[in-house]
């Protein structure tokens, strides 16, 4: 191999690779209780240290007009155009359990962001935050239990 | 004639049940944005517009967005808010169908459900399944 190729492959390798390990995959797990309804919406997002949206990493539930029964996620997420880009998926109903992968930059962790979940059954009460678990390793892999719909929600950094 | 108030009581929830059924949009036509201002919005947010037209009074579009995954996202004509995003193709969807594999609730992308759990490449989009 030339020695200009060699500079620029191993250029791009050092820059790649910090790049890289700036951002690591999350597993959220969320396991329904059988309440005795239809499949219930959920919003899964991420709010700053203030308590302000950050991102919507899943919503579970197709149908836009129901999504203002998420309500802390509707409201708090209203001004972001890009918020359902690519992450919906099917209602999740009873018993089941929904796993979203997504990739969060090392910054969020341990930083004040939390994980919340809104939930809402249809003809049945609404739950906004029914989960509320801070980001930091120490909470990875601990088992948390919901309010109402949510029989247990964890994560794990990988 | 005399009309039985029961009957009455019907025929006005039977003429009231259009107005109540699914995700229509309901702006008058004066209060349109014109498709060129659809097609800005695409462009925008990155799609490429495959087909764009109008349906149960929303506009609809086909397309591909910013990372090439084909979608369907129903518009507001006033506001061009997105009101709806499924994402993926319409025949792998046939395909799927036809095959067996129906998804839970009926209205899943197909993304969902799938049931694997692999870790995605740094900065891909998250990706969620249900068990």
């Amino acid at each position: 191999m030339s020695r200009p190729l060699m500079t620029t492959v191993a250029a791009a390798c050092a820059l790649a690779l910090p790049a890289a390990a700036h951002s690591r995959p999350v597993t959220i797990a969320t396991t329904l209780e059988n309440y005795g309804g239809d499949g219930a919406y959920l919003a899964v997002y991420l709010t700053d240290a203030q308590g302000a949206y950050a991102r919507t990493l899943w919503v579970a539930g197709g149908k836009a007009k129901y999504y203002t029964h998420l309500s802390g996620w509707n409201r708090l997420s209203s001004g972001d155009s890009k918020r359902l880009q690519g992450v919906t998926g099917a209602s999740v109903g009873q018993g089941r359990t929904l796993r979203v992968t997504a990739d969060l930059a090392d910054a969020l962790i341990d930083a004040g962001y939390e994980i919340r979940i809104d939930a809402a059954v249809e003809d049945m009460r609404d739950s906004p935050a029914e989960i509320r678990v801070p980001l930091s390793a120490a909470n990875a892999g601990k088992p948390h239990a919901g309010r109402q719909y949510i029989q247990s929600f964890s994560f794990e950094l990988q | 004639m005399k009309t039985h108030p029961s009957l009455a009581a019907l025929f006005l929830g039977l003429a009231a049940a259009p107005v109540l059924a699914g995700d229509d949009c309901d702006a008058p036509v004066q209060d349109w944005q014109p498709r060129d201002a659809v097609m800005q919005m695409a462009a925008q947010q990155g799609w490429q517009v495959q087909r764009l037209k109008i349906d149960d009074g929303c506009y609809e579009i086909r397309g591909r967005d910013a990372q090439g995954r084909a979608f369907k996202a129903r518009l507001d004509p006033q506001t061009l808010r997105i009101m709806k995003m499924k994402m993926g193709d319409r025949d792998h969807d046939r395909e799927r169908y036809r095959a067996g594999e129906r998804t839970q609730g009926g209205d899943a992308s197909p993304r969902s459900g799938d049931g694997d759990a692999a870790p995605p490449a740094p900065g891909a989009t998250p990706h969620g399944s249900i068990e």
